[in-house]
């Protein structure tokens, strides 16, 4: 099999990176790591949403995809350039000289990254076609799409293994397989890698954008040697896509709440990310309901209440296309979902009320928690929190952690009503997915708990004068 | 919103930071390399395919002459009356097989024109007359001694 099917994945990213850096050129205050990373989830979703379209009204065998990508991409290039506003000083701020330390930790974060390369390339060695839920649910569903044609909406019946479930991975490899004329297992775990990298550039990109540059290092260096991330990511299931999704949402909002010069812009793209998280996983729709409750509650009664309606419509903006897509996608192919439909409704309510499973199940949880990152993530994790308890911080969180916060712990809360009115058994339930569902939030809560403690720029600079850091 | 203030000497606290960070920073390049050399010795122990790449391509033939694509009946030990089999194992095969001959879809029953056979040969030369026998199905095609295709029973 040839590395020119890697070109197939090429179009996605550009669509992504360039629809990225069209909305966000005018902020005037963007990096590239940030852009190049938001391109990747942002753009294969899209990808994803435009080609469910294209295979509703044809068949994903149709050919001329290809050819209204590049349109697409043709038509982003040239609304760039008419703004005529590219900076590349502005893109690259983050790898400016700033002291001995900014360069010990951006060096680590490179080492860290490669070695997590090599370990992703080892894990997808040993499992090529990726573990149980890959070839169980994800690549199985990538197959049925590339290999049915015409026929491809026959495959949406109850006798599929969890058949309700959303189709951007999926429909993404898919894509790739119609387009290379041939399923290559070099695609699926190339997916699944650029998903799981691209949010330690997230992650490091937004600490960027606000001043935090070792901090920046630092929480992708602790992102990327979570064995867990590489192990997760490694398996092709979809939730490292989703822990994209969920933090370039979360991200953007952050930042939009940060830069009110530029929240519509901001907005969109997050409000796109978190409809793009429903299109990835059934806990993404789970997301999308907790971040709109929680960016909505936010901007109409405590910030910028001046610019209400233009806010919301940024988020309708974002959100509208995926929306669409998940609509359509449950009302017209998918089939009930296992946990939550009719026949089912009466055991989920018994179970609501059954107060005593409330117990067990945050025990089990919490035995899921202490176990978090995998063997060696101990060492990294427990300097991190003496980090943080040694802290003489003055901490003023303000809206934008604040939100970050809310939408981590109702998510939480919604993973653990989840288990509470589940009809499977529910330790069995929280023990097989528990540890998958915590790495959805697990960059969020890095971004959260690094954007909140006191920047190391500010006390190691040379003219240390004792001032507050920039509030969050 | 929330304000909480500790005091330290300032220039203890500059330089506990940059330690602090500095640990940490060491700490994710040992858990890093740590990851790196386990998943590279495991990577260097596989002998010969891995499991799922065997399976596919063992089903590759049984792909050619079942139909393009609807649904057709699935049969294994787990159907068979008083049969010892291992649940997850059955379990896994039958997703498996469902990996492998995709756009088919499996239905576990006899209920559709085509059904296929997945046995563990436990070396009783009876097994498959018995299986035909109790469910009233034809055998039409044997691939190997473990797999079997039959003519099913659509309702």
């Amino acid at each position: 099999m040839s590395y020119l099917v890697y070109l197939t994945l090429l179009p996605p990213f550009l669509i992504g990176l360039l629809f990225s850096t069209l909305l966000l050129i005018q902020t005037r205050n963007i990096n590239l790591l940030l852009l190049v990373s938001l391109g990747i989830p942002i753009g294969f979703g899209i990808s994803s949403c435009l080609y469910f379209f294209w295979s509703y009204m044809f068949n994903p065998g149709q050919t001329g995809f290809i050819y209204f990508e590049f349109a697409l991409i043709a038509a982003l290039l040239f609304l760039i350039w008419r703004k005529k506003q590219f900076n590349l000083i502005i893109f690259t701020d983050f790898l400016k000289d700033r002291n001995k330390l900014h360069w010990i930790l951006g060096f680590t974060a490179l080492i860290v990254g490669g070695l997590g390369i090599a370990s992703f390339v080892n894990y997808t060695h040993i499992n090529p076609h990726g573990r149980y839920d890959a070839w169980a649910i994800w690549n199985v569903r990538a197959r049925m799409l590339a290999r049915a044609g015409v026929d491809w909406k026959s495959v949406f019946i109850p006798e599929v293994f969890h058949g309700d479930y959303p189709l951007l991975i999926p429909l993404t490899i898919a894509r790739s397989w119609i387009m290379a004329g041939t399923e290559s297992m070099r695609i699926p775990p190339a997916v699944a890698g650029l998903f799981t990298f691209s949010s330690a550039g997230i992650l490091a990109g937004v600490l960027f954008m606000i001043k935090r540059w070792n901090l920046g290092w630092l929480a992708a260096c602790v992102y990327l040697s979570t064995p867990w991330v590489l192990f997760f990511g490694s398996k092709q299931f979809s939730d490292l896509p989703l822990t994209a999704l969920i933090l370039a949402a979360n991200a953007c909002l952050f930042l939009a709440l940060h830069d009110p010069e530029n929240k519509t812009k901001w907005l969109v793209i997050s409000a796109m990310a978190a409809g793009l998280a429903g299109w990835t996983k059934n806990e993404g729709q789970l997301f999308l309901l907790v971040y709109l409750i929680i960016a909505i509650a936010i901007l109409v009664f405590f910030h910028d209440k001046k610019n209400t309606i233009a806010n919301l419509k940024a988020i309708g903006l974002g959100v509208i296309i995926p929306a669409i897509v998940i609509v359509l996608f449950k009302i017209d192919l998918a089939p009930p979902n296992d946990l939550l439909n009719s026949d089912r409704i009466s055991t989920n309510l018994n179970n609501l009320i059954s107060f005593d499973r409330y117990g067990d199940a945050l025990r089990g949880m919490f035995r899921v928690i202490r176990a978090f990152g995998g063997g060696y993530a101990g060492f990294p994790l427990i300097l991190l929190i003496i980090s943080l308890l040694s802290l003489p911080v003055i901490m003023k969180i303000k809206i934008p952690g604040l939100t970050l916060g809310l939408i981590l712990v109702f998510q939480l809360v919604g993973y653990f009503f989840i288990y509470i009115i589940t009809p499977l058994p529910m330790l069995l339930h929280i023990n097989q997915s528990f540890d998958r569902l915590l790495m959805h939030l697990y960059p969020s809560f890095l971004l959260l708990v690094f954007s909140i403690i006191w920047p190391i720029e500010v006390n190691t600079a040379a003219s240390f004068d004792g001032t507050s850091p920039p509030a969050v | 919103m929330f304000k909480m203030k500790v005091w330290f000497p300032r220039k203890f606290f500059q330089i506990l930071l940059v330690v602090l960070a500095l640990c940490l920073a060491a700490g994710t390049g040992y858990s890093a390399l740590k990851t790196f050399q386990t998943t590279s010795r495991d990577a260097a122990s596989m002998v010969g395919p891995e499991m799922v790449t065997a399976w596919d391509n063992r089903q590759e033939r049984v792909r050619l002459i079942l139909p393009a694509d609807g649904v057709i009946g699935y049969l294994a030990d787990w159907d068979i009356p008083n049969y010892e089999y291992g649940a997850r194992d059955q379990e896994v095969e039958f997703l498996l097989m469902q990996y492998s001959v995709a756009p088919v879809i499996l239905d576990r029953g006899v209920d559709h024109e085509y059904v296929l056979g997945n046995f563990n040969d436990n070396g009783d030369p009876g097994k498959i007359q018995f299986i035909q026998d109790y469910f009233g199905i034809r055998l039409i095609k044997t691939y190997s001694n473990e797999l079997f295709l039959f003519q099913g029973k659509p309702e």
